[in-house]
């Protein structure tokens, strides 16, 4: 019950705001927003300490049409619960980020917001693959129009692209999701009991395929990335925000929970591939955010380079590899979000993305340089923040698996360096230009001071949130060391 | 007592914490308290271990102390601490040095705004934390939490001027080239945990035997390699000269006496490991020695005061290094701690005698500070003389013989390398009483009145009385590591007694005639065709590239962003490394190097292709509009051939 | 009527039925174009009581009367288009008729 109430309460939200700002003041559809948001994430504490089963902290059956064999089957798992949380926590950082920003049909807006939300949290619980697809393509709709309404720039083409990418991979996971439902005895679409299904290694892997179509576009790993920049620079914050920190990770979470479990022989077969796509893809994403010099861009590319790392960690399939990749995933939408947050709050102030026209915020703006100089730690993966620790455990996996590609790697971690300090010497040091910026207000401050802290809590004190994973990831181990 | 070193970095930490995040305005008084109260207190809490480790063998054994562990299922990480002598003699060391460094630091930088000062104490005291996390560890994880602090903090420290570019670069310049040697550092202490199964040290080293000879090698090598890059040793020996650029304290503290010595620090407690493979110890004496040697060299003709004392540090690191590869690391840990104690005099007093020539860091600038300084010049002059190792009376000349003694008896090659090791000591006398003789000539009397005050005499005479008399207590440190003092045959003693008074004789000649060391210093600048070769073709390459990726136009292929390529280094660096044939040649290579392969890919080439990809629908569309002519004879062709097709399709699926 | 014969004279339809295909793609003037279909026409309608004859059923023929009404509706229709073409585009080129041009 609590699970249908987790889909519901941002669905009703978003009308409830939708409807509100139509009459009314000014900020009641962002309240609204934001008390449905809180809301969710209580009714997801309260579904986390309910009675589990051990493996799952709750589920939800419910058959819809039994002859086609569709049903309503939710679970929820450390897993799920960390990005549930994620997701609606991060909601309400858009909301907060976009106070100032967003004033024309702002009603619209905030349903977007909480449509994505909610379309994102069904993916994060489905376990019937048709209801699965249909949350997969309803993430698309409201994201498209935040970034076609409310983005700079081209962004009907960002949009359009963002749209077209997506919508095309998908169908790759339509087309195997009905390939896999009619291949057991009746046709059921209900992955626990897909996963007994022993098929063939040969069809394991061109399913898997067409599932990793999907899951790989949506992760952004080169060459499927190249909706991600255009996107990402031009989408309003709270759109970057969301994409870069919910939505990318749905792709990772397909791929994390899903393949292991309907297709352990296929994944092992394609797992050294995914491995080389994954290196090249981080070293690719790294040397292009190197040369950029529109801030939101290079952090858009520096996404790239870290969910191709989520990718080796998938690939190779051991408990520490897969724990890192987990782990990278929540650290990066720490650290993503709150970069793409104090890039716009820039913006907003100076109406400039361009670090060559940027510096000096050393001076002129401390809180905002200690909030940039914080993030950019994570970007390089300091130890002591999480995405060390993600990082750092996956390529302790691969070294159990494949050396050079550990190697690999860690020269990611080079990379990193040079982009890091790219962006905090264009943004943070240097001459003061302009000369005068505001400094963060409470309402963009809380959150940086939220995500700092996740990220630290996270970097100094792994457990914590790797206990949480442990079931899911020792479901997903498959891979049997030689 | 042990139990007391989770708190030494304690108060630094803290104090980090009141200076950085607190968001209230503090005064300036109170930020130069917090900021030097917080670096002398961990010194305080380090004495009672001292104590408790003087006299007695407590702290032989090494006892462990955990502070947290990490359960991850599969595997069970303890962040640990260990009471052993390379934390003891590392962590007083460190401890009683930055607290010097920084007592001195609150009247330098009392020029400096609130804002600044604040930061700069706050970097500081993060640093120390860092740094002690690193010395104390007895766990691969918390050495490594530490060690990349301390590289985070010295990019923000050199490059504590933010508004000179020139700072950024050395301060990038220092990070890339230091996150280089760490990563291969973290691929060694995985290997080496994925072997042993363990991340604490004691855990590792027991096991060392266990592993394997090709894998061991292959983690001696890359966890060599990266202590060999904080350390600055060649060939990760060109960002320390540019490091210079930061404020004198921090010179003092991090790039001197503790960050670059970490790479030491590390090797002594992994030395079992580097024993273990004896290909990977010579690889990395040999470095040292060589490092050692070309360093002194390049110092002798520097004409920057802190760029001399930065190759003075590599050379000297190159002798500690030496001393590990040749196997005796508590001769490398007693040279690091007579070290830090000199040359941190070295360079406080160096900037309080630039600050009598005006702020200019220039060796020549120094002419006259014995009349116009008395005090700083002869503690500069009891610092040269530690550091080139004034026969008995200085402590620098027994942490030296004790590590040239260790390379004569160490087998074969023993007696060549002394014999190197000896001119590399003489080459240090030289630099060092030439600048020593440079102050002492004669020059304006003048100065501008020095900062005065307990703050800065205190910390000098201290540091200057510690470079004289520590001297006896080296053998005993040696001892208490774990080493064995050697004994060496009369006459190398006497010919190792006589190197720094030979350098002693040379720098009188090189100051009586100058022109012999400018002939010397154009011969080995002459190389400089190199350095005007390589700025030539990189000045013409970038540029022909700019014009060539101007010229073909990527800009369309990005929806709304527009993207002008841009090499991603900056061409300073190369200026910045002066009078280092080798340094630049890596620099130029390197930049080198990220142009071509970053430049190719700044227009994302996989972008461009999928957009022209969705390009060639359109293009397929406009030629497939020119079927559609709307005649209607053509449309009634299109009829005819079509129904033309489909009785050839009914006619053939008729065939079965 | 034997098969041999149906199947001369279905050669024929198709011949009528080509020839008329051919004369509308080969003249441009609307005129000849529906004269040539009328040709057309009358292949099929030869196939019908070719085949009616074949069968003995009477269908054929019945299928030859709707046949030739179709005949008639479609010329009508189609000299009142020409007309039409004539007086808005001056010739009766079927060509000039391109406004669906893509």
């Amino acid at each position: 019950m609590a699970l249908i109430a987790l889909l519901l309460l941002p669905l009703l939200g978003g009308l409830a705001a939708y409807i509100v700002a139509g009459k009314g003041r000014g900020d009641a559809e962002r309240w609204v927003t934001i008390v449905t948001l809180a809301a969710t994430l209580a009714v997801l504490i309260l579904a986390m300490a309910g009675s589990g089963d051990g493996r799952w902290m709750a589920q939800v059956m419910v058959p819809w049409v039994p002859s086609l064999g569709i049903s309503i089957n939710f679970a929820l798992d450390g897993l799920s619960a960390a990005l549930i949380a994620i997701a609606a926590g991060l909601g309400i950082i858009c909301v907060m980020a976009s106070w100032r920003d967003i004033r024309v049909d702002s009603g619209l807006f905030h349903a977007c917001v909480c449509w994505t939300i909610a379309a994102t949290i069904g993916v994060f619980m489905s376990f019937d693959l048709l209801v699965f697809v249909f949350f997969w393509e309803a993430m698309l709709i409201p994201s498209f129009m935040l970034i076609a309404i409310w983005g700079h720039g081209d962004k009907e083409g960002a949009a359009l692209k963002f749209l077209i990418f997506n919508a095309v991979a998908g169908f790759g996971l339509l087309a195997a999701v009905f390939a896999l439902a009619s291949m057991a005895g009746h046709m059921t679409f209900n992955a626990f009991e897909l996963a007994e299904l022993k098929l063939s290694p040969t069809a394991q892997v061109w399913l898997l395929l067409g599932f990793s179509l999907a899951f790989l576009v949506k992760l952004s790993v080169p060459p499927f990335h190249a909706w991600l920049p255009d996107a990402h620079t031009l989408a309003p914050t709270a759109g970057s925000i969301l994409l870069a920190g919910v939505l990318l990770k749905t792709g990772g979470y397909g791929l994390f929970r899903f393949a292991p479990m309907l297709f352990p022989d296929g994944l092992a077969v394609l797992a050294p591939y995914a491995l080389a796509l994954g290196a090249a893809g981080a070293l690719y994403g790294g040397f292009v955010a190197c040369g950029q010099t529109d801030a939101k861009r290079l952090v858009a590319y520096t996404s790239i380079a870290h969910m191709s790392i989520v990718l080796m960690g998938v690939a190779a399939g051991v408990h520490y590899a897969l724990a890192g990749a987990a782990v990278e995933m929540v650290a990066h939408s720490f650290s993503a979000s709150a970069l793409f947050m104090l890039i716009g709050a820039l913006y907003e102030r100076t109406q400039t993305r361009d670090l060559r026209q940027l510096g000096g915020l050393q001076q002129t703006a401390p809180r905002f340089a200690a909030a940039f100089a914080m993030f950019c730690s994570a970007l390089l993966a300091l130890p002591g923040t999480a995405n060390f620790v993600g990082e750092a455990l996956v390529v302790v996996g691969i070294f159990q698996v494949n050396w050079p590609f550990a190697l690999v790697a860690l020269s990611t971690l080079i990379v990193s360096v040079v982009y890091a300090t790219r962006l905090l010497k264009g943004v943070v040091f240097g001459e003061a230009r302009p000369r005068h910026v505001i400094d963060l207000s409470w309402r963009e401050y809380v959150p940086v001071i939220v995500l700092s802290v996740a990220t630290l809590v996270v970097g100094l004190y792994p457990q914590s949130l790797i206990a949480l994973l442990e079931p899911a990831i020792k479901a997903a181990l498959v891979l049997k060391l030689p | 007592m042990a139990q007391l070193l989770p708190f030494v970095p304690v108060p630094a930490l803290l104090g980090f914490i009141l200076l950085a995040l607190v968001p209230l305005r503090l005064p300036r008084a109170l930020v130069t308290g917090i900021g030097v109260v917080s670096a002398v207190l961990p010194a305080l809490v380090m004495l009672p271990v001292l104590v408790s480790c003087v006299g007695g063998d407590a702290c032989q054994a090494g006892t462990v102390i955990n502070i947290i562990s990490i359960n991850v299922s599969a595997f069970t990480a303890e962040i640990a601490m260990a009471l052993d002598p390379v934390s003891v003699v590392g962590g007083i060391t460190v401890a009683f040095i930055s607290a010097m460094v920084l007592i001195y630091a609150g009247a330098y930088m009392s020029e400096e705004p609130v804002a600044d000062l604040r930061r700069f104490f706050a970097y500081m005291n993060l640093f120390l934390a860092g740094m002690l996390a690193v010395v104390l560890a007895a766990d691969a994880v918390l050495l490594f939490l530490g060690w990349e602090t301390i590289g985070l903090c010295s990019f923000l420290l050199i490059a504590f001027y933010t508004k000179k570019p020139k700072s950024l670069a050395a301060g990038t310049k220092a990070l890339v080239t230091t996150r280089i040697a760490d990563s291969l550092l973290l691929g060694g202490l995985m290997l080496l945990f994925l072997a042993t199964g363990t991340t604490r040290f004691d855990g590792m080293l027991a096991k060392v035997g266990s592993i394997d000879s090709w894998q061991l090698t292959a983690i001696a090598a890359l966890i060599a390699t990266g202590a060999l890059g904080k350390s600055a040793q060649v060939p990760f020996h060109t960002w320390l000269p540019s490091a210079m650029a930061g404020p004198t304290p921090v010179s003092a503290l991090l790039h001197s006496a503790t960050m670059v010595a970490a790479g030491v620090i590390l090797l002594v407690r992994l030395s079992p490991l580097i024993a273990a493979s004896p290909d990977v110890a010579a690889v990395v004496a040999l470095l040292g020695l060589g490092t050692a040697l070309l360093t002194a060299t390049a110092a002798l003709i520097q004409r920057d005061i802190k760029k001399l004392l930065a190759f003075s540090t590599m050379s000297q690191i190159g002798f500690m290094v030496l001393a590990v590869g040749m196997g005796s690391p508590a001769a490398a840990l007693a040279h690091f701690a007579i070290h830090a104690v000199f040359k941190s005099l070295l360079f406080l007093s160096a900037g309080i005698l630039s600050h009598g020539a005006h702020g200019s860091t220039a060796i020549e600038a120094l002419r006259g500070s014995r009349r116009r300084m008395p005090l700083p010049f002869w503690s500069f002059a009891v610092g040269a003389a530690s550091l080139a190792g004034l026969p008995v009376i200085t402590a620098g000349w027994y942490s030296k013989e004790a590590v040239l003694a260790a390379v004569w008896s160490s087998g074969l090659w023993g007696v060549p390398l002394w014999a190197l090791g000896v001119i590399a000591a003489v080459l240090t006398a030289a630099y060092s009483f030439r600048v020593v003789l440079v102050a002492a000539s004669d020059g304006p009397e003048k100065a501008p009145a020095p900062w005065d005050g307990l703050a800065v005499w205190v910390p000098l005479a201290t540091l200057a009385t510690l470079a004289i008399l520590s001297g006896f207590t080296v053998n005993a440190l040696i001892g208490f590591a774990g080493g064995l003092p050697e004994h060496l045959p009369l006459l190398a003693v006497l010919l190792g007694a006589a190197a720094p008074l030979a350098g002693l004789a040379l720098a009188f000649q090189f100051e009586r005639d100058p022109r012999q060391l400018r002939r010397l210093a154009a011969r080995l600048r002459h190389r400089k065709i190199f350095r005007a070769d390589s700025l030539y073709y990189l000045i013409f390459v970038r540029n022909f590239r700019r014009t060539t990726k101007r010229l073909s136009g990527p800009i369309d292929g990005n929806n709304g962003a527009v993207q002008m390529p841009e090499p991603p280094l900056v061409l300073d660096v190369v200026r910045l490394v002066s009078g280092d044939p080798i340094g630049r040649a890596l620099v130029t290579a390197a930049i080198r190097i990220a142009n071509t392969i970053v430049a190719r890919f700044n227009p994302d080439r996989i972008d461009l292709a999928w957009m022209s990809f969705a390009r060639s629908f359109g293009g397929a569309w406009a030629r497939a509009r020119l079927i559609q002519t709307g005649r209607l004879r053509e449309q009634s062709l299109g009829l005819a051939l079509g129904f033309v097709g489909l009785l050839l399709f009914a006619w053939g699926t008729s065939w079965r | 009527m034997s098969g041999a014969a149906l199947t001369g004279m279905m050669i024929i339809a198709a011949g009528l039925f080509a020839a008329g295909l051919f004369g509308v793609l080969a003249r441009r003037g609307i005129l000849f174009q529906l004269i040539a279909l009328e040709v057309a026409l009358s292949g099929p309608a030869l196939a019908f009581i070719a085949a009616g004859a074949y069968h003995g059923e009477a269908e054929g023929q019945g299928m030859f009367v709707l046949t030739l009404t179709l005949a008639a509706a479609e010329v009508a229709v189609g000299l009142a288009l020409f007309l039409r073409i004539r007086r808005a585009k001056g010739s009766d080129d079927s060509d000039a008729v391109s406004g669906l041009k893509g």
